[in-house]
């Protein structure tokens, strides 16, 4: 089974494309324009000597207040994310789109994040579905049709695109309208706009589009690449999405992949449904079949539907004879951190640390790195609120990003609560 | 989220990160002892380490309470061995792991003070999770850093509620690109063992003669990441993918699945008992009828 | 909140106040103890006007002895009616936590267009006519002649408000004019008589400049306003030129035209009245020779015509004796006439003092000083005889009357100035004789004598030291407040060059060479294309903007811009700029974008407000100086220099930065809003052009911004709009506090007592 995300199994390194390297390729006068005082951030030790600033702090101080903030929303209130996502990427390849402030062109830079947007998406929500959409010369096309599987939107990405003309946002949005109206009533309906132009051409009322858009109840979200634009502001304020500017590629970057874990859902949107689904054995090593997707035979490999018996190649997708959703239990359980957040972890007061009657773990719990005892600076270790465990900055960030387990609730039997399980 | 491990200093270098499994429950009962499936790890371990200078081994162990670092190969200080005593890493070794042996235990006689035990697994969510922070913390040194893995050596069953903690390991390990191999010695598979595998391209194996555990562990499981690509190496055979049912714990292979908290059902029902949400649709089949129109992706 | 300054507790409707605001309202409180003048300069989207109304409020609460009452002037309706919404809000507030105590009144006065509510009289076409149809139905002899006969037509509001005696009152409460005219409808009383009337109760009164400073207004509205009142002069940065304007008058060969088919009307009716009603007459005869022309005990509704001099010059003596008959006054005032289309046929410049040309009056038409004096007041009571109510078709004769009497009665700060022809159109002949005003503070004099304190605020009074001297008058308090900003919202540029590097400008040597209309139309198009929605541009002058227009079509880089965006322009119409203003909002709601010309003097830059993605960007091509040649401003300036020792380039320049700086304030107008600011001529580069700037642009204004060539201009634009895209923490997360809460300001309060203490 391919992994669904293109890597080989082996563990074989890529080569890592290293192209990065552009922020740093303004002219020098640029730079003076842009502010940069780059002697602000140097600062005198006790001794007298300069040093940088101690970035590490404020960047995770910045990161904790972002997770407690999404914390507490979700679980005051037992948010429910929207799980079974249909989403539609619209790319603007209007005359904006080939600008060069972003190197080597805006265009070019969307595509490669937008690549990564679609791999990251595909693991994050393996249930879901994806199209893409572009504009061009003031008409939207779709560039690839609602689907599951990531290759072929990469494919189809990374051929060649040309921008030209100019943008039409309400274009944009009566085609995906009209796709995602055919979409079933338990899916969510998403849009996420990339918007470079500063204006749009459209043929009749925006206005008018956007109400539309907000009664079939789709959620555009979108992220410009020049400057706030009112009418995308009014859009995705009416539509309950999020618009953001970037301010540089690393922000853009940081900024679609926002968009790919689940949104909290708005509770009318979507009814909720069972949908019938199957869950196929893999075929015997052996086995001769003849495949449904590539109408040939094959060897070895391959899924059996339980309803007609059909082989299918990889999972998920949906049989071609009989159209049954197939899928396997560990695409269920990609989403099942979502349903079972963990508490962000609390930072460990001074006080604490200075107090001489408390034994201090001297490392951290999860990677063993030794926890400096810090003497006036603010603390660099946090803890968790139920297994008191100390850890340090970094396997937070880890943790709560990826693993999505404490290590030290994990580790102690009798902190471990009861929850939905299944094998 | 971490990047990809970058260029290495050598296309050999390993660091091996291993979970041992020292549950009483299991080792009571098994036919291999506790001391005669050390002295085969410990071979092993020290196998690992004359391969190369520089990989590295990390045992962490999965008790049946808790679960603990019990040796890292970079932090020991001694050269070598010392007047015909055994070498200082088994001296270590084996008086950690006796600490923790006893820490567990204890554990255990307080937890069944005031719940009687219910379940015999390991915490093997614990122990992976602890793995894969250290291997991020690996990540993190630098551009030159041996290739990490880890090998799980099980022997309990699995205890299904860990299932969703395991999940998210496996998935993040995925991430990371760290490939889980796994040595089961217990009677019956472990399907947890054997997705961690699958989905992390490493290697399950069930050694069929316990006896000669060092060879098994030897020849597959020595093995380092750059060599499997021209090696072969026993291929995953009857991973089960089938789901079991949340009303009746049966596995099903077809089943209906809730849009809101995607939990899984063997027949219709008009409301899910996980979150509550009631299902608007009477039927189903509305629902797949509408997926005939859209197009099956291609390969 | 509620909080203390002093012994003044202040009740303020929000739960979160701005530093400058706190700080504003104590400098006020100050001025009001002092019981003198004082001089705020506060930045535009500060909360100013809420901050005074409630200070002022909260004061009159405090001292129940000593009721101060508010007299709040705006320069526009429009400021009118947001002034008494906001005015609602606090009043709302004062009386859910004071409970009656806190009950005012305040009405909003306006002219009859805005306020009459009898649909026949609504239908005429402008201001004066509305006047005009509205005494054709309340003259006091139209009354006495309906009450005799029934067909004839009277207002039945006014009537009915008439009935209701005294009993026709407002009750307690603040009415805009909105509410005035819905209360009119409901009750059936003429709101326009009644608010007039109710003026002279209200605790607070809202109306425009006009009814202070014009003496020809304010002679019969705000004559009867008590001493202890509190004045405000709202956007006043402009009031010099307000006051300038209300003392002169111009004349051009249509109005003595008119004039003269005025007088033959007027004689027309005389003769009939000594045919049918000769008593009328002798009875007006008999008044004059008593003296009783002057006020006296006319009705209110008589009592239109005011005379043009402040009050204290105008002379309470009986009218001369050979303008008392009617035919006698008539026949002073042809002379007058001919004598002045005599003087309007000059081929050259003339330019004289009031004292000079009422000497050649003296000579060449036998008219004396006093006679002219009186030319007002005798042609208001020979209207009034006469029974005159279309007042419309004689405004020319009220012009000449106007003229009379201003040039009697005044002897220095005003210059009469003959031109037979605009300097820039020297081939059509349009004569005109002007009796313009050179000192701003003869209009305002009586308002500073008379009233306990006079506030002039306003976001752009610099230099600020510069009005007392236009104004002569001693502000005890004179203080210029800067915002306080999370973020820098805005972000001007000074900006000299192009991108070929050279300079630019609207200089007059330099205006039309091709180098420099090319690089600002450059400018125009690269802003276009970085900045989203909504671009405001100023130009200096209508014919400035019309050639410079021109030459960008003729390059093609008109049709460039367009492509960016939509491009509106201001016209020197009323109505097409209105349908103009329509259409660029249309266009930057919905996302197309647009680009809106105007010109620095215009009505638009006086007005109207950009702010939010209406105006993201604000150019000032040029410095907006005025047109330098004129004759009347190069005697205004001479009579500066004498009086007041002001430099001609000095007044001039800072004339000018006034301009720009309104302008550009345009375009903020709350602190979560943001725009940039371009300064598109090398001059502003120089030291003292700059500095006469606002503080709160100067400010911003960093170093690095100044000298900026377009390239450089737009890039800074890209940074600025990305950065001010990003999500924004209002109240100030870290550092100073911009947004100061109930604990927050009683602690400041003990600081501020302690600092005053020094």
């Amino acid at each position: 089974m391919n992994n669904g995300n293109g890597r080989r199994l082996n563990g074989e390194t890529e080569e890592d494309d290293d192209d990065e390297g552009s922020e740093g390729d303004l002219d020098a006068w640029e730079r003076t324009y842009a502010d940069e005082r780059s002697w602000e951030s140097l600062q005198e030790d006790e001794s007298g000597l300069l040093r940088p600033m101690d970035n590490k702090t404020l960047y995770h101080a910045q990161y904790r207040r972002r997770i407690r903030s999404l914390s507490s929303q979700a679980t005051t209130s037992r948010i429910q994310k929207g799980l079974i996502r249909y989403l539609y990427i619209v790319v603007d390849l209007s005359r904006a789109a080939a600008e060069m402030d972003y190197r080597p062109s805006r265009m070019a830079v969307v595509a490669k994040h937008v690549e990564a947007f679609i791999r990251e998406f595909f693991d994050q929500n393996p249930l879901s579905q994806l199209g893409l959409v572009t504009i061009k010369d003031g008409i939207a096309h779709c560039l690839t049709d609602l689907g599951g599987s990531p290759e072929s939107h990469v494919k189809a990405l990374m051929g060649k695109l040309e921008c030209s003309g100019e943008s039409s946002l309400q274009n944009a949005l009566d085609l995906v309208h009209g796709y995602l109206n055919q979409v079933p009533s338990y899916g969510h309906r998403e849009v996420l706009i990339l918007y470079s132009a500063l204006s749009t051409c459209d043929p009749g009322d925006i206005l008018e589009t956007i109400q539309k858009c907000k009664k079939s109840k789709m959620r555009c979200s979108v992220i410009g690449l020049s400057a706030e634009i009112f009418i995308c502001k009014h859009l995705c304020q009416e539509t309950g999405g999020s618009y953001s500017v970037a301010m540089d590629e690393s922000h853009f970057k940081e900024l679609i992949l926002e968009h790919a874990p689940p949104p909290p859902a708005i509770a009318e949107f979507a009814i909720a449904n069972l949908i019938k689904m199957g869950f196929p054995q893999r075929a015997a090593e052996s086995s001769i079949a003849i495949c449904s997707c590539h109408k040939e035979a094959k060897v070895g490999g391959g899924y059996t539907c339980p309803r007609c018996k059909a082989r299918v190649c990889e999972l998920p997708t949906e049989c071609r004879i009989c159209g049954l959703t197939l899928i396997s239990s560990p695409h269920l359980a990609r989403s099942y951190h979502h349903l079972f957040p963990i508490v962000p972890f609390d930072e460990v007061s001074s006080s604490v640390l200075s107090d001489p009657h408390n034994r201090l773990p001297r490392s951290c719990f999860g990677c063993q790195q030794s926890l400096p005892n810090p003497g006036n600076k603010p603390s660099l270790r946090v803890a968790c609120p139920k297994c008191k465990q100390h850890f340090c900055l970094d396997c937070d960030i880890y943790i709560h990003e990826s693993l999505h387990n404490c290590p030290g609730c994990e580790s102690f039997r009798h902190l471990k609560s009861p929850i939905a399980t299944e094998e | 989220m971490p990047s990809a491990p970058t260029k290495l200093y050598a296309d050999d270098v390993s660091l091996l990160v291993v979970l041992l499994d020292t549950n009483p429950f299991f080792w009571s009962t098994s036919s291999l002892p506790f001391s005669k499936f050390l002295s085969h790890v410990l071979s092993f371990l020290n196998s690992i380490l004359l391969l190369n200078q520089i990989n590295q081994i990390v045992v962490i162990a999965t008790g049946c309470n808790s679960c603990d670092y019990i040796y890292d190969s970079s932090l020991s200080t001694n050269p070598g061995i010392e007047n015909g005593k055994l070498p200082a890493l088994c001296s270590e070794l084996l008086k950690k792991l006796e600490d923790f042996v006893t820490r567990d235990e204890q554990l255990n006689k307080q937890q069944s003070q005031s719940l009687p035990p219910t379940t015999t697994s390991s915490l093997l969510s614990g122990s992976l999770s602890m793995a894969l922070c250290y291997i991020q913390r690996v990540f993190r040194s630098g551009p030159l850093h041996p290739h990490p893995r880890i090998l799980c050596v099980q022997g309990s069953s699995d205890g299904p509620e860990q299932y969703v903690a395991i999940m998210n390991s496996i998935f993040s390990a995925q991430r990371s690109m760290v490939p889980i191999d796994s040595c089961y010695i217990g009677s019956n598979n472990s399907a947890f063992l054997q997705q961690a595998s699958y989905i992390t391209g490493g290697v399950y194996q069930k050694p069929q003669q316990l006896d000669g555990l060092f060879q098994y562990l030897s020849t597959v499981f020595a093995t380092d990441l750059h060599s499997r690509t021209f090696l072969q190496l026993p291929k995953s055979v009857g991973v089960d993918f089938r789901a079991s049912c949340f009303c009746h714990k049966k596995t099903i292979d077809m089943g209906f699945i809730c849009s809101v908290c995607l939990s899984i059902f063997c027949k219709h029902h008009k409301k899910c008992s996980t979150c509550g949400s009631v299902f608007g649709q009477a039927q189903s089949d509305v629902a797949s009828a509408s997926n005939l129109k859209r197009k099956t992706p291609e390969t | 909140m509620k909080f203390q300054i002093e012994d003044v507790t202040v009740y303020f409707p929000y739960d979160h106040i701005y530093p400058e605001q706190y700080a504003y309202m104590v400098e006020l409180k100050r001025a009001l103890d002092a019981r003198g003048h004082c001089l705020l300069e506060m930045p535009t989207g500060t909360g100013k006007t809420i901050a005074l109304l409630s200070l002022i409020t909260s004061y009159t609460l405090s001292k129940p002895n000593n009721p101060v009452k508010l007299i709040y002037c705006t320069r526009t309706v429009h400021e009118m009616e947001k002034t008494l919404a906001e005015l609602k809000l606090l009043h709302a507030y004062q009386t859910t936590h004071i409970g009656d105590r806190a009950r005012i009144l305040a009405v909003g006065l306006s002219s009859r267009k805005n306020l009459c509510v009898n649909s026949r009289v609504l239908a005429a076409e402008n201001r004066d006519s509305v006047d005009a149809s509205c005494r054709r139905l309340t003259a006091s002899w139209v009354r006495a002649a309906a009450a005799a006969n029934p067909n004839l037509p009277t207002c039945e509001f006014f009537e009915e408000y008439e009935k209701a005696g005294s009993n026709a009152v407002l009750p307690p409460g603040v009415y805009t004019l909105q509410d005035l005219r819905a209360y009119g409808k409901e009750k059936g009383w003429c709101p326009y008589f009644l608010a007039r009337h109710m003026v002279q109760f209200a605790n607070v009164v809202v109306y425009s400049y006009q009814y202070l400073l014009d003496p020809k207004v304010a002679g019969y509205i705000s004559k009867e306003m008590q001493k202890e009142s509190v004045v405000v002069f709202d956007e006043a940065h402009n009031i010099d030129n307000v006051c300038i304007e209300a003392l002169s008058v111009s004349v051009r060969r249509q109005t003595l035209e008119g004039a003269r088919r005025n007088l033959n009307k007027m004689r027309q009716e005389i003769e009939k009245f000594k045919a049918t009603d000769a008593g009328r007459l002798r009875a007006e005869y008999n008044r004059l020779v008593e003296g009783l022309a002057q006020r006296g005990n006319l009705p209110f509704t008589d009592n239109w015509l005011s005379n043009p001099a402040l009050p204290d010059d105008i002379l309470k003596e009986a009218v001369p004796g050979n303008i008392r008959r009617a035919e006698h006054f008539l026949h002073v005032l042809r002379r007058l006439v001919q004598y002045l289309e005599g003087r309007l046929e000059t081929d050259n410049v003339e330019k004289e003092g009031p004292v000079g040309f009422v000497a050649s009056i003296n000579t060449h038409a036998g008219i004396d000083q006093k006679t002219l004096k009186f030319c007002y007041d005798r042609l208001h009571s020979l209207m009034l005889t006469l029974e005159i109510t279309d007042t419309d078709e004689f405004l020319h004769i009220q012009t000449i009357c106007d003229f009379a009497t201003l040039v009697g009665t005044y002897t220095r700060g005003f210059s009469i100035i003959i031109e037979p022809f605009d300097e820039r159109m020297p081939h059509i002949p349009d004569p005109v004789l002007q009796l313009s005003c050179h000192d701003a503070s003869l209009a305002i004099k009586p308002v500073f004598d008379r009233f306990q304190s006079v506030v002039i605020t306003s976001g752009t009074l610099s230099p600020i030291d510069l009005y007392p001297r236009l104004l002569n008058f001693h502000p005890v308090v004179s203080r210029s407040f800067t915002m306080s900003l999370t973020r820098d919202c805005i972000c001007p540029m000074v900006l000299t060059r192009g991108s070929d590097q050279l300079p630019v400008s609207t200089k007059f040597d330099m205006r039309s060479d091709l180098g420099v209309v090319r690089n600002y139309g450059r400018l125009l198009l690269e802003m276009a294309s970085v900045v989203p929605d909504g671009i405001v541009c100023f130009f200096v002058s209508y014919s400035y903007m019309d050639g410079i227009v021109n030459s960008w079509n003729e390059n093609g880089i008109l049709k460039e811009i367009m492509q960016h965006k939509l491009v509106f322009i201001e016209t020197q119409d009323v109505v097409e700029t209105t349908l103009a203003l329509d259409n660029y909002r249309k266009a930057c709601d919905c996302g197309r974008g647009a680009i809106f010309f105007s010109v620095a003097r215009g009505k638009v830059a006086e007005g109207i407000d950009f702010d939010r993605h209406y105006g993201r960007l604000v150019i000032m091509f040029g410095v907006p100086f005025q047109y330098t040649l004129s004759k009347i401003l190069l005697a205004r300036l001479e009579y500066l220099r004498d009086t007041f020792q002001i430099k001609e380039g000095d007044f001039l320049t800072f004339d000018a930065l006034r301009q720009a700086a309104q302008c550009v304030g345009r375009v903020i107008r709350s602190k979560a809003d943001y725009g940039m600011m371009i300064f598109a001529d090398k001059r502003y580069s120089r030291h003292d052009k700059r500095s006469k700037l606002p503080g709160w642009i100067l400010s911003h204004l960093r170093d690095a911004h100044l000298n900026l060539s377009t390239d450089m201009a737009l890039h800074i634009a890209r940074e600025f709009l990305r950065k001010m895209a990003q999500p924004y923490d209002k109240a100030g997360g870290s550092g100073r506090k911009t947004l100061l809460s109930q604990e927050d300001v009683e602690k400041m309060s003990d600081g501020i007592l302690n600092e005053m203490q020094y």
